[in-house]
């Protein structure tokens, strides 16, 4: 009998000429005039989705009953792996996660037109047309490059395993999120390159699109803050963005997203910046393809790229291709992408906007250029270099601050024409609040230019939201009487859009605190301690009690006992660990011992480095370290999922307005009838 | 001619003018001015300049106070061991780890290299010196932080160019595209005073059509 797997290898074979139907029939439908065409077109997409879906459960289903006669299935798992690391394994390689891509590609494009069809059915058949060109691409790939479902000539008895340092519950949700938040950016390139094709140029492209580029922007930003997250509990630095390649490649394309996110605020209420957005739209794609190939080729070297392959040339030409089509076609429309209107002031939210644009395209530039510096460096003379984290902190730090300063000061601008005397006025209480949040920054001895700086903006960030919350607020409670929580409520339920937005703000407000704190007042030592001995860190003292080793069906672990104590009073215990994974004994992961301490909001964070035998028992190699506001990070990952869900969510449809015709114009209208 | 809006009393009145030449011709405008307190400095009897003065001062000590506790503040010196290690390492990049510094590599090389830089420094060797000493037996790849000269200096200026630039272009495609609607209609002082006094119920109109616009465009 043939195995299962065999069944999703047809349907992935199938899946491709499905997806190419779909590229053609939906223009030819609209050459031809043809609604069955359109809807044929339609079903290719749901078709895809429903093939590759199948290929995907088969390729579950070959992990959990280890059919090592599938060579990816070898490659990833082994007969002693945990369930849930073994569906974890799907993604854990370069084919199944480019598989997982086109996946979820194909279910998304199915949502999109299942969801958008009424709202933008003219521009469907091109928005169908391209989502399922990029689907070829990546089937072509899987086809005939990188098969997740090929079989071996001979079926092995075991796996060789998954990459310890992938085993770890972070696995579950950061790869699948940061993949899926690149993919979900090819929805604003189709809408934008189906406006492009269709000519339909104006506003409908972007109000349908809007919401896509939202649930993009929250799942990459989820991915990102879950691969801090990651790195923070599993690589033991002590930090969590370590401006690694591919980190850098997936901070891109959220930062032009964010920048096409605002910049189309601009376009809907004032019909201006329709090239930029259109640009926006393509370059926030180019980086997301760019951002896989990445991950998945290898090209830059990097604690993420777990696989090296042959499928570079295929994503660097799909990467020329796709930039040169797509703008040689913006270039070809641009005839018909004037403005509608023009700037009425230099003070106004449409400059803020840009101002805003400017400064995350620039921020985005400085990554990519520290990003390929040194591959320019070894071409051009042989040299290798390395652009790093101080480079990335120089030139991002004022870039950031500036942002967040302008995040203070544009929500309080009108549109078209602010009033200086307006804005100052409204920006009083901000400004007395950040000057009194970094005077209080500074008296708890925080001394530091940037630090303070930092502190500054983003305490004008906050209180900017929270007096624009209490604006709201008191306009309601004034005109329709409301008590304040009430008020509060309604407000926010009326303007998902804009008080949702503020709370992504506040998000950042606390992301950029966390951040300010612990990169300028971390503390650390590196200690050896012998049973019993004790160590000094800022105000903890930690004592180290001992070693102990245990045996799991996996790995055999290590572990150092310590207890921290603060002003002689016991705070923690810390247990951090040192494992070594079957098959992978060359590459002990570390288990890092993290205890939030809530008061100081400080991170206690302990790493075994090594130890010795001696006479007196095993000396422990301990790196510590004091992470101060580290937890606020999570805290705005937290806000900024609930503000981005606020954001997404419906709003209730409004009641349709009922015209009453008097009956006379009735009965007219039925005679004439 | 008095109006309830909001809380406050706001005094209507029509003001008569002519227009400038050549549209010369009488107009009726509306003036509006609030009454009774609402600010905190109208409850200290002061009026509008005096009220700015009084914000200016109160952001100023701030800045003032500010000022005097960063100077007071003891100076933090870099003369523990430890942390003069960790600068230096933190410069450089873990030879045998994938971008992570030798100041948070938890690598045995890395470990070593931090005992050499302790050495070194204990030996009384400058961070100029010891860096120089890596990048003589590593190569220039050890530099966490590209150099600012040669080669290496334009991966920090191609960023400052394109903000230049970039600046340069928006500043330049706003002006270009506000000059022409300026000149369309001047505005004069009388509108200028208006914008200003309108903007809060523009704000207040902008608050209710979002309401609405948010329904609408949905």
């Amino acid at each position: 009998m043939l195995p299962l797997s065999s069944l999703g290898f047809l349907a992935l074979q199938l899946a491709l000429p499905v997806a190419m139907y779909a590229v053609v029939a939906g223009p030819l439908a609209l050459r031809v005039r043809s609604m069955p065409l359109l809807l044929s077109a339609r079903n290719g997409v749901l078709a895809v989705a429903a093939l590759l879906t199948l290929v995907s459960a088969t390729l579950v289903h070959a992990f959990v009953t280890h059919d090592f006669g599938v060579r990816y299935v070898a490659e990833q798992s082994s007969r002693d792996m945990p369930l849930q690391y073994i569906i974890t394994a799907f993604y854990g390689g370069q084919a199944g996660s480019l598989l997982y891509w086109a996946w979820t590609l194909s279910l998304l494009s199915s949502a999109v037109v299942v969801l958008s069809w009424r709202s933008a059915r003219p521009l469907m058949p091109y928005v169908i047309a391209v989502l399922m060109g990029v689907e070829t691409f990546f089937l072509v790939v899987l086809n005939f490059v990188s098969n997740p479902l090929e079989r071996l000539p001979f079926t092995p008895a075991d796996g060789r395993g998954l990459n310890p340092l992938l085993k770890d519950p972070g696995m579950f949700v950061h790869p699948p999120l940061l993949l899926a938040g690149y993919m979900s950016w090819t929805v604003p390139y189709a809408f934008a390159m189906a406006a492009l094709l269709s000519g339909r140029l104006w506003n409908e492209w972007l109000i349908v699109v809007r919401r896509w580029a939202l649930l993009a922007f929250t799942i990459l930003g989820a991915g990102l803050l879950m691969g801090s997250w990651w790195a923070y509990h599993v690589l033991g630095w002590g930090g969590y963005w370590g401006w690694d390649p591919v980190e850098n490649a997936a901070l891109m394309p959220w930062l032009t997203g964010t920048a096409f996110l605002h910049s189309i605020m601009v376009q809907e209420r004032r019909g201006m910046l329709k090239v930029w957005n259109l640009g926006l739209a393509i370059a926030t794609f180019a980086l997301a393809i760019f951002g896989t190939f990445v991950v998945r080729s290898g090209i830059l070297t990097s604690v993420h790229s777990f696989a090296v392959s042959a499928i570079g040339p295929f994503f660097f030409g799909f990467l020329a291709l796709t930039l040169i089509a797509s703008l040689a076609l913006l270039f070809y429309r641009l005839p018909l992408l004037r403005d509608e209107q023009e700037f009425d002031s230099l003070v106004s939210r449409e400059t803020a906007f840009l101002v805003n644009n400017l400064l995350l395209v620039a921020l985005t530039f400085a990554v990519f250029w520290g990003t390929i510096y040194p591959l320019i460096s070894e071409a051009v003379r042989n040299v290798k270099m390395t652009v790093g984290p101080p480079y990335y902190n120089q030139v991002a730090g004022p870039l950031l601050f500036a942002l967040l300063i302008l995040m203070g000061i544009a929500p309080l601008m009108a549109w078209r024409r602010a009033s200086l005397g307006n804005l100052a006025r409204s920006l009083r209480w901000p400004a007395a609040a950040a000057l009194s949040g970094t005077m209080l920054a500074a008296l708890a001895g925080a001394l530091k230019p940037g630090a303070l700086a930092g502190i500054l903006a983003a305490v004008f960030v906050a209180a900017t939201v929270a007096l624009e919350f209490w604006r709201g607020i008191a306009v309601r409670r004034r005109l329709a009487k409301e008590p304040a929580a009430v008020a509060l409520t309604r407000l926010v339920a009326r303007n998902r859009r804009r008080y949702g937005g503020y709370i992504v703000h506040l998000a950042i407000v606390l992301i950029a605190l966390g951040v300010i704190g612990s990169s300028f007042f971390q503390q650390q030592r590196e200690v050896t301690l012998a049973p019993g001995e004790r160590a000094q860190l800022g105000p903890y003292t930690i004592q180290y009690l001992g070693l102990s080793e245990y045996r799991t069906a996996e790995a055999r672990l290590i572990r150092a006992e310590l207890i921290a104590e603060r002003d002689g009073k016991e705070v923690a215990q810390l247990r951090p660990e040192r494992q070594f994974h079957k098959n992978w004994e060359q590459q002990p992961t570390t288990r890092v011992a993290i205890e939030t301490l809530l008061p100081r909001l400080e991170d206690l964070y302990v790493v075994l480095v090594g130890w010795e035998e001696t006479a007196d028992g095993y000396h422990a190699s301990l790196h510590l370290f004091v992470n101060p506001a580290v937890s606020l990070i999570w805290l705005g990952g937290l806000v900024f999922l609930v503000g981005t869900t606020i954001t997404l969510w419906p709003q209730p449809q409004p009641a349709r307005a009922v015209l009453r015709v008097p009956a006379a114009l009735r009965r007219m209208a039925g005679s004439e009838a | 001619m008095k109006h309830e809006l909001w809380s406050r009393t706001w005094r209507v009145r029509l003001r008569r003018r002519r227009l400038p030449a050549p549209l010369d011709l009488p107009v009726t405008t509306i003036v509006w001015k609030a009454q009774g307190p609402r600010r905190p400095g109208y409850a200290l009897g002061l009026r509008s300049r005096a009220r700015v003065g009084l914000w200016g001062g109160v952001c100023g000590a701030l800045v003032l106070l500010l000022a005097l506790a960063w100077l007071a503040a003891p100076v933090v010196h870099a003369d523990d061991l430890d942390e003069r290690v960790r600068q230096i390492a933190s410069q450089l990049q873990c030879p045998v780890c994938q971008s992570v510094s030798v100041a948070d590599s938890p690598a045995e090389l890395a470990r070593q290299m931090r005992g050499v830089i302790r050495e070194k420094l204990e030996r009384g060797e400058t961070p100029e010196q010891i860096i120089q000493y890596f990048v003589d037996r590593y190569g220039e790849g050890v530099l966490l932080n590209p150099p600012k000269r040669g080669f290496a200096l334009g991966a920090w200026l191609a960023p400052l160019a394109l903000l230049l630039v970039g600046g340069w272009v928006v500043a330049s495609f706003v002006r270009a595209h506000t000059r022409r609607a300026g000149a369309r209609e001047a505005p004069d002082e009388l509108e200028l005073a208006l914008t200003a006094e309108l903007e809060r119920y523009r704000e207040a109109i902008r608050r209710e059509l979002d309401d609405r616009l948010g329904e609408l465009t949905r």
